[in-house]
């Protein structure tokens, strides 16, 4: 019996999906405990967060893993996604020699907001669309 | 009858050497027992801390109403490290608080990640 890739290099074939996308979503899903908390959660009067901008911080954060496997087979490091200001989210990702702080606002028409900088002395910052900048933000992590 | 008087504290400069407290709900402190970017949000327009000349974090712990103690972790920084991250500092005593301190200035990603990396924690709470 002839092996059908008899003859031919073995390649391994490239996964559709990035390795950690079963905890990226796992990540995303236990965030949304934050739903439950309501306005004043913080005894400081914060404002609660909806259901809306946590499916947005989700979608921004599988489409842009997705993106960066498929084109570069980047992985994306696992993020803390926190709880930000006036209904907004935070990813916030801690390398051994990077970490960034992205916020993910409450309005669908605003900017993202970022922060990140390197043991070397990268700094990377400024506020974009969340359409153009994901995977982009995400491959400076891994550089 | 008399009426009662509340106190008119004098509004201070506040030097740079100096502390500021700030109250942080246990939401806002992270597994590993580091403080989130979240603790450095504005309400209202600015950021409400205590100046250390007048309160101590024991006495920061004790405000606000509504929840209890033990849900709240206690925070300093350094004035001057503050307003090195272009953040004004405000003495603005209220009568029931002489301590009562504004942070003023646009609390960004960049500004909050830094404000959670120079914070010290002074009284930590049990993690739940």
């Amino acid at each position: 019996m002839v092996s059908r890739s008899q003859g031919r290099r073995d390649i391994p074939e490239r996964s559709a999906e990035p390795p950690n996308i079963a905890e990226v979503e796992s990540a995303i899903q236990a965030a949304r405990a934050m739903l439950d908390w309501g306005d004043d959660w913080d005894g400081e009067g914060s404002q609660g967060y909806s259901e809306e901008t946590w499916q947005r911080a989700g979608d921004f954060l599988m489409s842009s893993t997705r993106e960066l496997w498929h084109r570069h087979q980047g992985v994306v490091p696992m993020p803390e996604i926190e709880p930000g200001p006036n209904g907004s989210l935070d990813f916030h990702w801690q390398t051994e020699d990077r970490e960034m702080l992205l916020n993910l606002p409450a309005e669908q028409d605003e900017l993202l907001d970022f922060y990140g900088d390197s043991s070397a002395g990268e700094v990377i910052k400024g506020r974009a669309h969340a359409s153009t900048v994901g995977p982009w933000l995400l491959a400076w992590l891994i550089r | 009858m008399v009426d009662q008087v509340s106190p008119v504290w004098e509004r201070e400069s506040i030097p740079d050497g100096d502390l500021l407290h700030r109250r942080v709900h246990r939401k806002l402190i992270n597994a590993s027992g580091g403080i989130r970017a979240g603790a450095f949000t504005d309400y209202k327009g600015d950021m409400s801390t205590d100046w250390s000349k007048y309160a101590s974090p024991q006495e920061t712990s004790r405000r606000g109403t509504g929840f209890h103690r033990e849900e709240f972790a206690v925070v300093s920084i350094l004035v001057g490290e503050v307003r090195h991250l272009g953040q004004l500092v405000e003495h603005d005593p209220l009568p029931e608080n002489r301590a009562h301190t504004n942070v003023i200035g646009e609390k960004n990603a960049e500004v909050r990640l830094k404000l959670a990396r120079m914070c010290r924690i002074v009284i930590t709470m049990e993690l739940v």
